[in-house]
């Protein structure tokens, strides 16, 4: 079996949902959180571009009237999952390991606003 | 063309969950749960009878990299092929995936209700093979789900994720569609069950 080629191009995401992403980067990217947050971590297969390309790297999301949702659950249950609202993200990673900084992500999202 | 298809699997879904029912007693407790079920499917077989090709989660595609006979499956997969067909397709962040159940596994992990071994695509593309899905209950003696997940033992080259993230909400709607038909099924009060009142307060 070959090994799976990653994701270069974004021609699966319409251009409207691309414009969006890219257009709410700047503005997710360590913004303040001021409301009820939960936290998903996710490990990333390379160090990513920008928004897009990280969630080009298997995130589960959806974006509907501007708005980022991100696929939140807990490990056991099934109860509260959902699509919640994206209002941060951030690169994190171990100190000794810097090269890695930017391989995993940390998304906080809403915990009031729910797809 | 699609549509015969559509329509065959029904019928041979239909059928063998009535040869079901005629077999279990008036009293068994799946009951409830396998008339909703066919109703589902008799329903939507009204419906492609009237033209309408529409995919339902119970019947979401039939597109299969292999030829294997709704005969082959369902002695492979068992109940579990009544309630999802021979295939679970669903578009995620605008990928479609599909995955292709092949059978069911005789020795789950412990505490795992049950274990199916599938084959996993990302838009056509094989992205897990023979991954198996782990289906875990609620609690040691619930009918229903409480959430589901996959383990990838293959060995080969680094999948093209690191992570699972984008099986979550497939395995939700796993989970969502197999408690639909297991949420009605009567809990018995097992921990008083056949107890005399004495040994109940003793």
């Amino acid at each position: 079996m070959k090994p799976f080629p990653r994701d270069t191009s974004y021609a699966h995401i319409p251009l409207a949902i691309q414009q969006v992403i890219n257009a709410s980067a700047k503005r997710l990217f360590q913004a303040p959180v001021t409301e009820p947050a939960l936290t998903v971590l996710v490990t990333l297969s390379h160090t990513p571009k920008g928004l897009l390309d990280v969630l080009c790297d298997g995130i589960a999301y959806q974006v509907k009237e501007g708005n980022i949702y991100i696929w939140f659950q807990e490990s056991d249950r099934i109860d509260t999952a959902g699509y919640y609202r994206l209002v941060r993200f951030e690169y994190v990673g171990i100190p000794a390991s810097r090269k890695n900084l930017k391989k995993v992500v940390k998304f906080t999202l809403s915990a009031h606003q729910k797809l | 063309m699609q549509s015969d298809l559509m329509q065959q699997n029904l019928d041979f879904r239909i059928q063998k969950l009535l040869q079901s029912l005629s077999w279990q007693g008036p009293n068994t407790p799946q009951i409830p749960g396998k008339m909703a079920l066919l109703n589902v499917l008799q329903e939507k077989r009204g419906h492609l009878l009237e033209g309408d090709v529409s995919p339902i989660p119970e019947l979401s595609s039939l597109t299969r990299k292999d030829t294997l006979t709704p005969e082959e499956l369902y002695s492979m997969l068992g109940p579990f092929y009544l309630i999802f067909g021979p295939v679970y397709e669903e578009i995620v962040s605008y990928h479609t995936y599909r995955i292709e159940f092949l059978f069911q596994k005789t020795q789950p992990a412990p505490h795992s209700m049950f274990c199916v071994v599938a084959d996993i695509f990302e838009d056509d593309v094989l992205l897990l093979h023979r991954a198996e899905i782990n289906f875990w209950k609620e609690h040691y003696q619930a009918p229903k789900v409480a959430f589901v997940s996959t383990d990838y033992w293959e060995p080969g080259p680094i999948p093209k994720y690191q992570h699972i993230h984008w099986f979550g909400k497939l395995a939700y709607s796993l989970a969502t569609i197999w408690n639909r038909y297991h949420d009605i099924i009567p809990q018995l009060e097992e921990s008083q069950g056949g107890k005399t009142d004495e040994t109940i307060s003793s």
